[in-house]
């Protein structure tokens, strides 16, 4: 008979140990099927939180060898398969706070999230009396972040949090404001996108990896670039994040290129990367990193310009346009 | 931002609270028992009382769905109140996220022939003439508004050309007037409701599991509650207390389509508060769950033009709704599946029998675009895909029309002053017999709305209540989880929960006898006995989930004998109870709400007329 393992961090308040559980194989049981077949016939102890069992409550979210997944809606099948074993590690969600096994504190990441300016601000023209219109298109594109369990796969696999939640919001976060600032019902876009920047909105790190875990197919990373550009738009445009963006944009245009000699002046300012970089670029240049003709050539002269720039450009242009 | 490796859960509200909302200083009036900060007492801005050892609060909402958020946030809106919400877990894992057709209210569109009247009088048939009728036509009315609002508020919904919400057809209904979000209306209303009410400054306290009501000098005076994070039991006092915890068809454990949370501890606790729980044998079973655990597939499916299959093909509502065909009534839809099942005309075996919806005539694209959900739990449970071919589908326990007794549906008060009750926990009685499908979400958006406000009204003049009861149920509690959770010998709870579902399938599930209730009754109550001394499996303060189940299942037995002993008593057929044995509806003897109460370890049954206004009890039939 085949048997699957579950390797289960546990943790009491106090101790933490891991724990191994063996059942039986069968090709029928979602991970959170196996969760509560070992609570009820091997351990009660064994602490998780589950509660719709189809994936729109958002409750059973754990790490799966070290990968965000929710539990009800991965079938066993899939992460054996994925894994190539029949033992597996299961562990809470990263970046919240542990409060027992499986289970981790939501209310601080609740007191989080108000900060992302929650719940539509309608146009003066609509009331609460009367309601909204909006076009089906309209609907169409908040549609998807509407899609959000709160389940905060993002928030655990997030690379940002893991290194400073100091500065930074959870994904999903970003993408409840995202919902607000592009609902053609919302009187003023900016006011879900001007608490964002203090939130942390320039410092996603671009590893994608909420857009990876989320089990609902959204892409807060997507979230957060079009709270960028709305921020941008609106005039934020100074700071490291708003001119990295800036630098790129200015390549595309040129040369097509990314010119990555002059991205770190163009970034940090010409004062800030002569003294903060000097060592780094000295290092680069010394291991043979960088090559001394290129890197001057590059600073001084810039990348020759793509074949097809002409065409590049043309769509630069457009997108600048285009509302 | 905040510092989340804090321990201490007080702390943690405190730091939280203030960084939140500094307009209220709820803070001031949240404090645990015993704790320094609580000895400190004097009188915050908002006029809270702390009293040395107690949490108090002005309105204290149990309950995070869509009634409790909109309770919350209207007993907020009265202004200088401190207003709390309790909640088992995350706020959002309610079942009100599980919903999926739509919500239900007739908006004014011009030229449109559909009516408030119309939406009362299909509400009033569709429940069998058990609602009470002043109670109804108040509440379509207001779920009119609450669409509106709603919209307001955030709520996605899906729109016509013109701009305006889309409406759908839902079963039981004269015109389309079930306004949608794809199928996922409920998920959609819960967050837009969750989301304005952490921008309104609602506060939560997340992980508290509700114990019991406590009652001084005949009125409210708030609630006990376990800290499920650290194990802690803490009275919280309050002016006036909203019990909104959900319905108790987890009774049927292993086939419903309700979320695990709503095992009915609000009206457990008003019962054990001495209130009476009103028509409790009314339990809807939703005639379209997955085979394998009950998993619901919304009626939208129907809605949208899905077809219902037996073994031969047919289309086997052409038999029991000529007219409505896959439209008529869950109730009536329910029981033409088990009758095909019972005569031979299903698929399948035992309790894998099943009938099949066919859904593939809509075509993949219409599929996609509006019943993605139901893709999604049919891939899931049952490895099929809808685009390609039908879905093994079976009734399951989906709706509790029974509740807590109110007895004024304007403010959503109970016997009890101090006490209201809210959404599916709460019976006014809007749906009477059977709940038509989007008057769930409509019932949860208007009954939380009124109770917030009658709440907020009743905390307003009230004065702080005393402690007596509370610090003795704080102490009863304390014990209780010393006792149970000490047991090493005897029955696993988890398997008289089990037993208990399959009693009451057997027994009370769609066709019902007096023999088979008579049996599920006895049956009930030895399990009733051997939890007594059933074992826990875990004795832990930190988050024991075991503990915190093993009072779930408690509750769900309590309501199951409460049900059955409704059921029993009530010899006619009506709305979803059906009797074999009485297979009509009788006017003469039983147009009446039951309404059944503890007395000690007793069951007693009481009665009280329905209220008619305008429609005359009628045969009905689609």
């Amino acid at each position: 008979m085949r048997t699957i393992t579950f390797d289960i961090d546990r943790f009491d308040g106090t101790r933490s140990w891991s724990q191994s559980y063996s059942f039986a194989y069968d090709p029928t049981l979602t991970v959170l099927g196996c969760l509560i077949q070992i609570k009820e016939q091997q351990d009660p102890s064994l602490n998780f939180t589950a509660s719709c069992r189809c994936a729109i409550c958002g409750s059973c979210a754990v790490r799966v060898n070290g990968n965000a997944v929710l539990a009800c809606d991965t079938r066993l099948d899939t992460v054996l398969t994925q894994w190539n074993s029949d033992a597996l590690r299961i562990s809470p969600l990263g970046n919240f706070r542990v409060v027992s096994d499986l289970v981790v504190d939501w209310s601080d990441k609740v007191e989080r999230l108000r900060t992302a300016n929650t719940g539509l601000k309608a146009r003066k023209d609509f009331t609460a009396e009367s309601g909204c219109r909006q076009s089906p298109e309209d609907f169409a594109r908040i549609q998807k972040q509407w899609d959000c369990i709160l389940c905060g796969a993002c928030a655990s696999d997030c690379n940002k949090l893991a290194d400073n939640r100091e500065d930074f919001l959870e994904p999903f976060a970003f993408t409840h404001a995202n919902r607000y600032a592009q609902d053609s019902r919302s009187a003023d876009p900016l006011l879900h996108v001007k608490g964002m920047v203090k939130n942390g909105l320039w410092k996603c790190l671009h590893c994608m990896e909420c857009v990876t875990k989320c089990p609902k197919g959204i892409a807060p990373a997507a979230d957060i670039s079009a709270l960028r550009a709305l921020a941008y738009a609106a005039g934020n445009t100074e700071g490291k994040g708003p001119r990295h963006a800036a630098a790129f944009l200015t390549d595309l245009e040129t040369t097509g290129r990314l010119n990555e000699v002059r991205l770190v002046p163009r970034t940090e300012g010409m004062i800030d990367a002569a003294t903060g970089r000097l060592g780094f670029t000295w290092r680069m240049l010394k291991r043979g990193k960088l090559a001394t003709r290129e890197a001057v050539e590059l600073f001084l002269v810039d990348n020759k310009p793509i074949e097809g720039i002409d065409g590049l450009r043309r769509i630069v242009r457009y997108r600048r346009t285009a509302k | 931002m905040s510092d989340d490796t804090q321990d201490d859960i007080w702390s943690l509200s405190r730091r939280t609270f203030v960084g939140a909302c500094a307009t209220l200083p709820l803070v001031d009036a949240i404090a645990p028992i015993g704790s320094a900060q609580a000895a400190t007492s004097g009188t915050t801005a908002t006029g809270v009382d702390t009293e040395a050892g107690m949490i108090s609060v002005d309105v204290l909402v149990v309950g995070s769905g869509g009634a409790g958020l909109r309770a919350a946030v209207y007993a907020l809106r009265a202004g200088n109140l401190s207003v709390a919400v309790v909640t088992k877990t995350m706020p959002s894992r309610s079942a009100t996220c599980m919903a999926e057709g739509g919500i239900n209210g007739v908006i004014d569109y011009p030229g449109q022939k559909d009516s408030l009247d119309l939406h009362a009088f299909d509400t009033v048939k569709g429940g069998d003439y058990l609602g009470d009728q002043d109670c109804i036509d108040f509440f379509v009315e207001k779920a009119s508004e609450a669409v509106r609002e709603t919209d307001f508020w955030g709520t996605p919904y899906s729109r016509a050309k013109d701009g305006r919400i889309d409406q759908r057809f839902m079963a039981g209904h004269q015109y389309p007037r079930t306004n949608y979000s794809a199928d996922k209306t409920g998920h959609a209303l819960l967050h837009s409701t969750f989301d304005y009410a952490l921008g309104a400054g609602v506060k939560f306290l997340i992980d508290y599991q509700l114990l019991d009501v406590a009652v001084e000098d005949g009125v409210c005076s708030g609630i006990v509650m376990r800290n499920i994070k650290t194990g802690a039991i803490v009275a919280v006092k309050a002016r006036a207390v909203v019990l909104a915890t959900g319905g108790y068809t987890r009774i049927f454990w292993t086939r419903t389509s309700t979320p695990f949370i709503a095992t009915g501890d609000g009206t457990a606790a008003a019962l054990r508060a001495g209130l009476p729980f009103k028509d409790p044998e009314m339990l809807q079973f939703h005639p379209t769950g997955v085979v394998h655990g009950g998993v619901l597939i919304t009626e939208a499916a129907r809605g949208e033009g899905g077809y219902l299959l037996n073994g031969k093909g047919e289309r086997f509502m052409q038999r029991y709704a000529p007219a409505k065909m896959e439209l008529a009534p869950r109730d009536i839809t329910a029981r033409a599946i088990e009758t095909e099942i019972a005569e031979g005309r299903g698929i399948g075996q035992g309790m894998l029998a099943h009938v099949l919806i066919d859904l593939r005539h809509l075509g993949r694209d219409k599929i996609l675009e509006r019943l993605p959900q139901i893709r999604h739990v049919g891939l899931l449970f049952e490895n099929v895909d809808l685009v390609e071919e039908p879905l093994p589908i079976r009734p399951t326990a989906h709706y509790s029309m029974g509740g807590i007794d109110v007895v004024d549906f304007r403010s959503m008060s109970t016997a009890l002053p101090g006490l209201f009750a809210a959404g599916e926990c709460g019976c006014e009685s809007i749906h009477g017999a059977n709940r038509l499908g989007g008057n769930s979400l409509a019932a949860a958006m208007v009954t939380g709305k009124e109770a917030g406000i009658g709440a907020a009204a009743y905390a307003a003049k009230a004065a702080m209540p005393g402690d007596g009861a509370l610090l003795r149920l704080v102490e009863r509690w304390r014990d209780h989880f010393k006792e149970t959770t000490s047991r090493t010998a005897g029955t696993r709870f988890t398997e008289i929960r089990d037993r208990m579902a399959q009693a009451l399938w057997d027994g009370m599930g769609i066709y019902r006898t007096g023999t088979g209730l008579a049996k599920a009754l006895e049956t009930v109550t030895g399990l009733q006995k051997e939890y007594q001394t059933a074992v826990v499996g875990n004795a832990g303060q930190v988050y024991n989930s075991a503990y915190t189940h093993y009072l779930e299942v408690g509750n769900l037995l309590t309501l199951a004998r409460c049900a059955l002993v409704a059921a029993l008593d009530r010899r006619e057929s009506r709305g979803a109870h059906t009797r074999v044995d009485y297979p009509n509806r009788n006017d003469r003897d039983f147009l009446h709400h039951n309404l059944v109460s503890l007395k000690g370890d007793e069951v007693v049954l009481d009665r009280r007329p329905v209220t008619i206004v305008r429609f005359k009890p009628e045969e009905r039939n689609y």
